[in-house]
């Protein structure tokens, strides 16, 4: 159970799966999405879409709430509830999800993003009814034991430990989200603040759950090896007795334009300083989020992206330097700009440099022969993303969750009608200084007086995010 | 490129019965060995490629040449520079890498079926072909200490660092992938020319090829661009097998952390030894079984101590390790690792249930075919299957192997594979609120 967000990697990865049907962008083959739509009489959408290659099957639930849907003082909330999730229900008691699915042969997890819950399983073609089963009755059923809740509130409190507290990088994104966003809940963290996380309580979580968790605010997107009519046959028969449900308010909060840079320091025990930018900027609702997408990639995608090839490679300031976008999101959300400077190179010298790979731009656009090439990589990383069937089930869930999984068939073909000169045009329009915030890691020492030296070398792990 | 091969996590490895073999084997006159799979469903190839040229094989006081020499491969070819490398890459849209791990170099390439010739005319010039000019070196070494440096402000790689040292000292096995500085800041160009000289060899190699190919065009297309690459062999010769500390050797870093980071463990069984599968079974049920696992059970379910608690028998080539973790805030680490020795020495005295058993065995058998559900999945698959000369009809062997074990195997391996009084102990943790006991 893990939060999306602040897993850059993860959210990049992601970004990049959006996918097209037709056409292919100069060569690129024909792959098209036969996805299958159905609604259920509750309102539950269902999204099925075949796929042969080996007898086993992915199932992803979304349901349209996250930490958007939340309040100041119980940030955090759509997390704790997705932990709960897997804390028992009226009908099957505590520990038996994980044990049904495990013992059938079964792989599962769950994530929250700002916008969406998702909880997955995988498994053999010929089992996956026992995950409808189980996902159609935890919609409605959850137990919600007042012992066991307040034991996995101190589960997320470590985990919040483990991603945030201890990890000065994260930390640092934390608060620059929080400066950027002033009026809409984007700004607060999805894991929750820690002094949220120990006040929650069940009554709280009950009542959330019984906002958000219902049909007509989900959707069940199935990809594998399977036989349409049949496995249809197996949903209705789990989903269709669940009541339609209530239809959960719209979320009212906007973020006003920012008229000023924000500039914010974190202080943290470091080794190095580190500087993160971020940018006010459109979803896929304006037509300039495609712009946006690719000004992504010219500037921070594969190796040859600028802000690598200027900032690591030539001019040897920084160990890393990226950009950050996706269209995909409920809201308007944040263009982002990283660098990790390396040692001797302070943050604002790191920063300068960001600012002029992205002046540059402004001024001058991009050439034909770098155009060509990002927008191949963007469509030749599309086919390989489908390679792997959680990667298609979550381009569609991600899609259909904050607005239709046609957004994935429409982005290659968008993606290829940007020119050079909408590139210009949408750094030039956004990316300027009042509209920016910029959060600096200040690196506190790290040893304590009591300081013992750890023994040297070797190559390293790290535990499974679970 | 992602993924330890080299370290093949047990609880990552499970089964069920497949009919038809996981693919081919031939090796080509140059004496690399080909894997192959078709898989027609997407116009993609993978391909995956094993040198023996990791850590293990680095000269004495040389360590981090074997990551230099890799991460060099595309800074700059006899015909194209460092600048022209990363764009032929990223034209090519595809993945292109070189990962350094401890028994060898993989290289990985995914690309369009169509551009398959393009992406191995360039990935053999990038292996035959680097010029290793002496500025990219300078930059890169320069950039490896600056990351070692960074590293020291991630607690749960300092402890990991702490753990690796403290197991396996002097023996390959303990050197850092990415080097010491000392070491790092002594190497030349002549380092890294020779060793590429000598351990870039194709006699003996791997190559894993999964997609949208025939195996006869495989074959073919390797032929074409590897053709004149000659010499080895270069297979790593066997190195001993570390010593396991005699006693529990408690190392403690003191750190201002908000969460203590817990790591414990010692040398591991071999691939090849017979208790493998019963080790498998055995710890599904302590700590490798996810959700199901008996330490996430007790340390996280039942007692909210921690996020993360798992166990894990990895084995590479020359030994394994055994290894378990978990964070805790300071003032719970006792708490949570008493708990701990409380689960092994539970394992280690009283058989495990009927249905803890079945449950492992279902679990094992049954998610099988998950493993082999993406090219690159199969490609894995492959190459694990050579390294350790499992067969080709390793999936129908599984099940059985699985479904062979006992209550009474389980028990059996747990008194013989886990060692919680000949083990190492790293917990990094702010000491004045942890106080600890060990």
């Amino acid at each position: 159970m893990f939060f999306v967000r602040p897993l850059l990697f993860f959210w990049v990865m992601a970004a990049s799966l959006v996918l097209s049907g037709g056409q292919g962008l100069a060569s690129s083959p024909d792959v098209p999405w036969d996805v299958e739509e159905h609604v259920l009489p509750n309102g539950l959408k269902i999204l099925l879409f075949v796929e042969d290659r080996a007898p086993v099957v992915t199932s992803m639930i979304w349901y349209r709430v996250g930490a958007r849907n939340e309040l100041p003082g119980f940030t955090g909330m759509a997390h704790m509830v997705e932990h709960m999730m897997f804390k028992g229900t009226d009908r099957f008691g505590p520990k038996i999800f994980s044990n049904r699915v495990q013992r059938n042969g079964g792989r599962h997890n769950a994530f929250t993003s700002h916008d969406y819950t998702a909880y997955f399983e995988r498994m053999a073609s010929d089992r996956v009814g026992v995950a409808f089963e189980l996902e159609a009755d935890r919609m409605r059923h959850l137990l919600l034991a007042p012992k066991d809740f307040l034991l996995e509130r101190d589960v997320v409190r470590e985990e919040r430990r483990r991603s945030i507290e201890d990890n000065p990088v994260r930390l640092l994104w934390e608060n620059l989200r929080a400066a950027a966003f002033k009026a809409h809940p984007y700004g607060w963290p999805i894991i929750g603040w820690a002094s949220d996380i120990e006040q929650f309580d069940v009554e709280t979580a009950r009542q959330f759950y019984q906002s958000y968790y219902s049909p007509s605010n989900a959707v069940l997107v199935v990809v594998g090896s399977f036989d349409p009519p049949s496995l249809l046959e197996q949903i209705r028969k789990e989903f269709d007795s669940i009541p339609r449900g209530f239809t959960p308010p719209n979320l009212r909060a906007k973020e006003p334009s920012q008229r000023g840079e924000r500039r914010i320091l974190v202080k943290k025990e470091a080794q190095l300083p580190y500087v993160g930018v971020a940018y006010h900027v459109p979803n896929v609702e304006s037509p300039d989020a495609y712009a946006l997408e690719v000004l992504a990639e010219v500037l921070g995608g594969g190796r040859s992206g600028r802000l690598r090839q200027e900032l690591v490679e030539k001019r040897q300031l920084a160990l890393s330097a990226g950009a950050g976008y996706s269209l995909i999101s409920a809201d308007p959300e944040l263009f982002t700009l990283s660098a990790q400077p390396t040692q001797g190179v302070s943050a604002e010298v790191a920063e300068e440099a960001l600012y002029e790979v992205v002046e540059r731009i402004k001024r001058e656009g991009v050439g034909e022969e770098e155009l060509k090439r990002v927008k191949r990589r963007i469509s030749a990383q599309h086919v390989m993303q489908l390679d792997s069937q959680f990667f298609r089930a979550l381009a569609l869930g991600r899609a259909e969750t904050i607005g239709s999984w046609r957004l994935v068939t429409e982005f290659l073909p968008n993606i290829r009608k940007i020119t050079s000169e909408d590139i210009q045009r949408v750094a030039q329009k956004y990316m300027l200084k009042e509209n920016r915030t910029v959060g600096f890691l200040v690196p506190l020492p790290i040893t304590t007086s009591r300081q013992e030296t750890p023994p040297s070398p070797s190559p390293h792990g790290r535990g499974e995010a679970r | 490129m992602k993924g330890a091969l080299g370290a093949l996590l047990l609880f990552l490895l499970p089964g069920l019965a497949f009919s038809a073999p996981l693919g081919t084997r031939t090796v080509l006159e140059n004496g690399l060995i080909l894997l192959h799979s078709e898989q027609r469903s997407l116009p993609l190839v993978t391909l995956r490629l094993i040198l023996w040229a990791g850590t293990a094989v680095e000269p004495p006081e040389k360590s981090g040449l074997a990551n230099l020499t890799a991460e060099l491969l595309s800074q700059g070819t006899a015909d194209r520079s460092a600048q022209e490398v990363a764009e032929a890459i990223d034209t090519l849209g595809g993945r292109l890498g070189f990962q350094a791990e401890k028994d060898f170099v993989s290289a990985g390439l995914t690309v369009l079926r169509e551009d398959l010739e393009a992406g191995l005319t360039l990935l053999s010039e990038l292996i035959q072909r680097p010029s290793f000019p002496e500025e990219e070196l300078n930059r890169k070494i320069s950039q490896t200490l600056a990351r070692i440096h960074q590293e020291e402000q991630e607690p749960s790689t300092v402890a990991a660092l702490a753990f690796q040292g403290a197991l396996y000292g002097s023996h390959p096995y303990g050197r850092r992938t990415i080097g010491t500085p000392d070491e790092l800041r002594n190497l030349t160009r002549e380092d890294v020319v020779s060793f590429h000289r000598e351990r870039y060899l194709p006699e003996g190699a791997i190559v894993a090829v999964v997609g949208d190919i025939s195996q006869r065009a495989a074959r073919e297309a390797l032929a074409k661009v590897f053709g004149g690459w000659v010499g080895g062999p270069s297979r790593v010769p066997n190195l001993p097998l570390p010593e396991g500390p005699k006693v529990l050797n408690v190392v403690k870093i003191d750190r201002p952390v908000s969460q203590a980071q817990v790591l414990f463990g010692h040398p591991g069984l071999e691939r090849d030894d017979p208790d493998f599968y019963a080790v498998l079974v055995m710890n599904y049920i302590l700590g490798g079984g996810g959700f199901e696992s008996r330490l996430l059970d007790t340390i996280r379910d039942n007692l909210g101590l921690a996020y993360s608690v798992f166990s894990r028998f990895s084995t590479g080539l020359h030994g394994g390790t055994f290894r378990a973790g978990l964070q805790t805030r300071n003032e719970t680490a006792n708490q949570a690792l008493e708990e701990f020795f409380k689960e092994v020495r539970r394992i280690r005295e009283v058989p495990v249930t009927e249905r803890e058993l079945s449950d492992a065995k279902d679990f094992l058998t049954g998610s099988f075919p998950l493993r082999l559900s993406s090219n690159r999945d199969i490609s894995s698959m492959l190459t694990q299957v050579e390294l350790h000369s499992l067969g080709l009809d390793y999936p129908d062997q599984y099940p059985g192997l699985i479904q062979a074990v006992s209550q009474e195997d389980v028990l059996r391996v747990a008194q013989k594979h886990l060692h919680p009084g000949q083990a190492v102990l790293v917990i990094l943790s702010d000491e004045e609120k942890a106080a600890l006991q060990y």
